[in-house]
Order: C-alpha cells, then structure tokens, then sequence
C-alpha cells in the first residue's frame, strides 16, 4: 500500500468515526428530551432505560469505530509529521528586528506604520465595545433588585438576556480584527521584506535582572499562607466541609 | 521492518508521565472507592481541603473538596470560609499556576483522553483564541457577580455548579445516578437536569474535537490560575535572551498561548523538547536541580531517588485506598423507620430560636398532630427556598399540621441570625439536628431517617408518627397541601 493510499484511509476512517460520533451524541441528547418533554415525572430508572435503548446500535457502533480508530493506527501506522503554522507575528516581530527603518524609504515606512495603526485602531474598538458591554452588565448587576431570591432561574436567565449581547458585540466585532490583523501582518510582513537590512548590531548590555516578579511572588505567598490560617483558625473549614459532605441536589444539576 | 514500525506505533500510544501523573492525582483525589460500592458520598473530615483541581465534592468517590464549589459557597458563608478558601486558592495559585490544569486536574484527563480519539481535529484559530476570553467572562459572572449578589439575600447560589459544571454533572449526579442504591434520585430530575446533561455531552463530544475544549473556553478555575501563571513558583519559562523568536513553541502548544507561560499556558512541558535554543525551561528547577541542567542519563543516585519517589508515591496511593475503605465516616446509626409506613424514629431535638440553642425540645413523633420534617440548611439553596412552602402550610394549617424545620448543620451560628431575620413571627418549630460522630457534622436524626447527605429532605408523618411521604429534594406547596389534606381526610 502506498503511502497515499494509507492516508486516504485513515482520513475516511477518520471522518466516519468523528461523524459517528457527532450522531450518538444526538441521539443521547435526542433521548433526554424526549424523557423531559415525556412531562409528569418523566425521570425514571424504566423510563431512562427505554428511551436509550433504542439507541444503543448507534451508541455501540460509535464505540466500535473508536476502537477501530485505534488498531487501525497500530496495523497501519502513519507517519505523523505535524504541520506548523506560520507564526505571522513572530515573523514580523523578527523581521522588524533586522530592518533598519532609519534607512527605509518614506512611502514604505507610512505604508507599515499605516497597517500598524488601522490593528491598533481596530483593537481599540473591540477594547471600547467590551468596555461598554461589561459597563452595561456592571449597572444590571449591581441593581440587586434583578436577582430575586424566590425566582433564581428567571433572575439568572434574565441577567444572561442582557450578558449575551454586551459580550456577543465585542467578539463578533473582534473575530473581525483578528481576521484583519492577520491579513494585515502579512502585508505588513511582505512590506518589511522590502526594507534594508540593518548591520549587525553588537550584544546588548546585559540587563540587570528583573526582582519585581520574585518579590511580588513571595509577597503572595505570604499573603496566600496568611490569610488561609488566619481562616483555618477562625474556623473557616466547617463550611467547607459542610458544603462538601452533603449534597445540594441543584448545584450537581439533579435538580 | 513492520514489526518495528508497529512497536514505535504502540510506544507513541504508551501513557506520558505527564499522563500518569493525571491518573494517579485523579485516583488519589477519588480515592473513596466505597463510594462508588455503596453509592454514598464520602464524609469525613478530609473534606474539608480543597484539592487543587476541578473535582466536584458531590463525587462518590471524592475525598476533597472542589475548590470553586467551596469558593462560590463561601460568598454566602461567614468570612472566615472566605478566607480559608480564598487562601487556599492564592497559595496553590502561587505556587503552581496553571500546571494544576496540565499535571493534577482529573477533568483535564478526561478531556484529553477524549481527544485521542480518531477523529478530524479543529486546529487553534484567532477564534479558538477569541474564544478564550470566553472563561473570565464565565469566572466574573458565575463565580463572582450572581453568587455574590445572591449572597447578600442570604441565598446561597453557586451558579457556575448549578448551571454550567460538566464535572459536577458527570462526577456527581451520572456518578450518583449510576448507582442502583439511588434509585429514588430519578424522581427529582427535571429541566436543570436535562440542561446539564445536554451541555456535557456537547461539551464532551467538542473535547473529541477540540482539545481541551473546556479548559480553553469555559473553565473559570483555569481562569483563576491563569492570572497567576507568570508568577507562579512551578511552571514553564523562556529565557528571552536565549529564545530567537522563532515561534516553534506557539505552533507546536495545542492551547491559545502568545508566548510560553502566558495565562493559556497549562505548562505541560511538551515544548521544552521542541526549542532548538533550549530556550524554555521549568521554573522552580533550581530547588531540586540546576537549571537547564538535566542531564540525559541520570546518575545513579539520581535513579535511586526516582525509584524511591514512585514506590512512595504508590504506597500513598495505595495507602489512602486503605483508609478510606476502612473509614466509616458519616456512617447511619439507626436504620429503623425511614420507609413510608414505618413508625418514624423519636427523638428529643433541642429547638433553635433566634437567641440560638433553647432548652426546649421538641420529638416529631409526640406532636399529636401531622407532622412535617424538613432537613435544612442556609448553605442550601433549594432548602432556603422551600422554607416560605412550609411557613405557609405552618399558617394555614397551624391547628393540624407541625412542621419541624431541622437544621443539619452543627455549627449553628447562621442558623438562628438567619431565623431572626426571616422567620422571627413564624409557626415553623425550627429545631437542631445531633451530631453522631466526633467531626460534628453529620446529624444523627437526618441519617436515621435515611438521610444520606442529600439535600432538602422531607418526610411526613401521620398523627400517630408512621411516615406517610417522604420528599428528596425540593417540594412546592402545591405537593405539601396535597399529602396533607389527604391526611386529614382520611
């Protein structure tokens, strides 16, 4: 067999398990609604059982993929060279490096500093529409008359009403910039392959090491270690214990 | 040649250790293997500490508690479980990092066994890093902003457990479900239920997909660890003189990083191995070795030391099997009455007022009148919306029917500030449960009642004290009135 032809399979192999298996966690999930909308009482141990076994030649088959999925892979093994992606922005970081812009001619110089700055406008209007959103959903939820003690799952649908499109906003809008970021680097990267090269430079100075980090490291230790005895000793395990030896049947989702 | 070609194939398929040490953390974090026998909960006093990752405490076989099941709860609690568990979070924060997710978390496991699977793979994108984001929002709203609003109406409402959790879903209530002996958990299913259910498998099937799905999207305790990752003692580090900026490391990491050790970094080491300038190190190397000075063949002292380590390591595990097999904590100490039929068990409990623990006491089977047990606690949030239920039913029928709200948390102090505030003027007789063993925590009428940790609970008696129902879980008004008027028409 040849080594095309070896691929081929273990792409097709591949495809059928991921599809079999999207195809049992419908019919798992197609189960459980159809116990739900049973209405009444609709959980049971009999009404489970008679709900998934119709499902079970799916649920099974899938299974039996998986394993295939994996002899496959030891009978018939593919050399695994993992394709890396360009990383565009390490790229242009080195490229940026070497280029001597002092020497660089304007048009160039105003064309890369134009793909700079439309990122960085893009980036702040993504940073403006999340700060909005969450400004938004901050005075929602500071207004402790939304969340009513007696009707929590209104109160937190409602809340999740306002959430959505305050966050929904800034991602759609920064998939948009991520997309024209990577679009940009890229001409932005073919601009700085233009410019002229920078003589070698000698070793930088050595720099004197950073002791914020240490210092602030130790700082949270200390803080971490104090304040945990301070609440050990004052008696701040009881509630923990109390909360882990018992079951609060709503925070496990059993309702 | 096919034969070598096979064994390099089963090789690649041979546990990492970085694997094995998911494993072992997985098993000694649910190491109550009785659990799993007798489809109890552990209850004992080691649950008290929270372990480091997500590992839901409602888990048969959980001997710890979940640090942000204990966070989300503490909100509602006294300050000083704030500061327990806050401290607990900032040292593990400290010291590990984000290397919890990668080394010690059994749901990362899971996920991660799930990707194995062979199946095309969703590769990272700017979306996939977008997407990122996704888990801080998660961390401030569910963790942060509706526990704490609820908690200043003393309502306690862990709403990432309650809505989101995977773990809490497939860990405790599949992993309680699962087991015949809880057979009557069924009847308290409903659409939180079949919301949770839902969202794990599609959680699960997208972790076949994408790798590490809810650790790189949902999982606010990543979060949380994230924010600390660059100051962590253990973890992954890059040396930027040395490092060429090649970006090998960010192809290579299957998480949305920019840059080694950054807060999407779950420091699992793998691109250590892929550098070409060894420009990526452990951080808190230097304690145990030199840094970038691990040497190819280890010396012998250094095998010896090795083999020690995991003898130890597996004679802990093994240990702790032992234990908690023979460990008898929570245990019932009488098993007679607690069917619908059976004559209730009598007991003197000592009524709780608002000034605390009074002389009184009141014995659910010598009311004389129909009788309502209801098991309670302010850390319960279903338990603390029920109460009007029974506050009602208490008017309404305050010359038939008693209702003895049991508190069955032995440090009392929330219990009587909490009824002073709500139920100073009420007909609700509210008593205290008594502790059975020397923890203090588990109540002895509740567990001779059949309570098994699960809560609320309810059951009714009839004038004579012979149960008549019993409710696991929430019960609305209508379901009170129902059984009751049915009593008093017999």
């Amino acid at each position: 067999m040849t080594k095309e032809q070896n691929k081929r399979i273990h792409l097709i192999i591949s495809w059928i398990i991921g599809v079999s298996i999207v195809i049992a966690g419908i019919c798992l999930m197609a189960a459980c609604i159809g116990i739900y909308r049973s209405g009444g009482q609709p959980y049971s141990r009999e009404a489970v059982s008679a709900a998934f076994s119709p499902i079970a030649i799916p649920v099974y088959l899938c299974l039996v993929f998986v394993v295939l999925g994996f002899a496959l892979d030891l009978c018939l093994p593919i050399s695994k060279t993992k394709a890396v992606d360009k990383q565009y922005s390490a790229i242009c970081r080195r490229l940026h490096e070497r280029a001597d812009m002092s020497l660089c001619n304007p048009e160039l110089k105003t064309q890369i500093a134009k793909e700079q700055k439309s990122r960085l406008i893009h980036k702040g209007i993504c940073a403006a529409l999340l700060l909005v959103g969450s400004v938004v959903f901050l005075i929602y939820a500071l207004d402790g008359s939304h969340f009513h003690p007696s009707e929590i799952n209104s109160s937190v649908i409602s809340a999740m009403y306002i959430l959505l499109p305050c966050m929904a906003v800034p991602f759609a809008y920064g998939i948009f910039a991520a997309f024209h970021a990577r679009r940009s680097i890229q001409k932005e990267i073919a601009l700085l392959k233009l410019a002229p090269v920078a003589a070698k430079q000698d070793a930088p100075a050595e720099k004197k090491p950073n002791l914020a980090v240490p210092i602030l490291r130790v700082a949270l230790l200390v803080i971490g270690i104090g304040v945990l005895m301070y609440g050990f000793l004052s008696g701040g395990t009881a509630d923990v214990l109390t909360k882990a030896i018992n079951i609060c049947t709503e925070c496990v989702g059993l309702g | 040649m096919a034969m070598t070609k096979m064994i390099s194939t089963v090789k690649r398929y041979l546990p990492s250790k970085r694997k094995l040490m998911q494993l072992y953390f997985g098993l000694l974090f649910n190491a109550n293997l009785k659990g799993y026998v007798t489809g109890n909960i552990y209850r004992g006093s080691t649950k008290s500490v929270c372990v480091p990752g997500m590992n839901c405490y409602s888990c048969p076989g959980a001997v710890g508690a979940c640090p942000l099941g204990s966070l989300q709860g503490a909100f509602s609690a006294d300050r000083s479980t704030l500061y327990y568990v806050g401290g607990i979070l900032l040292l593990y924060s400290v010291l590990f990092g984000r290397l919890i997710c990668g080394w010690l978390c059994p749901f990362g496991l899971i996920q991660e066994l799930l990707h194995k699977i062979k199946t095309p793979k969703l590769k990272k994108s700017p979306v996939t890093r977008l997407l990122s984001y996704l888990k801080y929002v998660l961390l401030v709203v569910f963790v942060l902003i509706i526990p704490i609003a609820y908690a200043f109406k003393d309502t306690p409402q862990p709403a990432f457990c309650k809505y989101i959790c995977p773990s809490g879903t497939l860990e405790g209530g599949l992993g309680l479900l699962a087991n015949k002996v809880n057979e009557s958990y069924f009847s308290m299913l409903g659409p939180l239920f079949t919301w949770k259910f839902l969202l794990l498998i599609s959680i699960m099937i997208g972790c076949v997909f994408i790798f590490r799905l809810f650790c790189r999207f949902i999982c606010p305790l990543g979060a949380l660890y994230g924010l600390f990752n660059k100051v962590s003692i253990f973890g992954v580090q890059f040396d930027k003189a040395t490092c060429t900026d090649c970006g090998l490391c960010t192809a290579h990491c299957k998480m949305d990083i920019h840059h080694v050790g950054d807060q999407e970094c779950i420091s699992c080491g793998e691109c250590i191995d892929i550098c070409p300038t060894k420009a990526i190190s452990w951080k808190g190397a230097g304690i145990f070795l030199k840094q970038n000075d691990i040497p190819h063949k280890p010396n012998k002292t250094r095998k010896v030391a090795r083999i020690v380590s995991y003898v130890l390591m597996i004679a802990l595990l093994i240990g702790a099997f032992a234990y908690y097999w023979n460990d008898d904590a929570g245990g019932v100490n009488a098993e007679l009455g607690n069917e619908i039929g059976d004559l209730c068990y009598g007991y003197d409990l000592e009524l709780l007022t608002k000034d605390g623990i009074s002389q009184d006491t009141v014995n659910p089977i010598n009311t004389g009148k129909i009788t309502i047990i209801n098991f309670w606690g302010t850390w319960c949030t279903p338990c603390v919306n029920e109460l009007p239920y029974f506050d009602r039913i208490a008017s309404e029928y305050a010359d038939s029917v008693s209702v003895i709200a049991i508190h069955t948390h032995m440090v009392v102090e929330t219990a009587p500030e909490y009824i002073g505030k709500y139920y100073s003027d009420s007909s609700i007789l509210f008593a205290k449960d008594y502790p059975v063993d020397d923890v203090g925590l588990n109540g002895g009428y509740y567990s001779s009642l059949g309570g098994r940790g699960m809560f609320p609970y309810t059951v009714i008696l009839d004038e004579n004290g012979v149960i008549v129902a019993n409710f696991l879980s929430s019960v609305e008004y209508e379901q009170l009135k129902e059984v009751v008027d049915a009593q008093l028409n017999n």
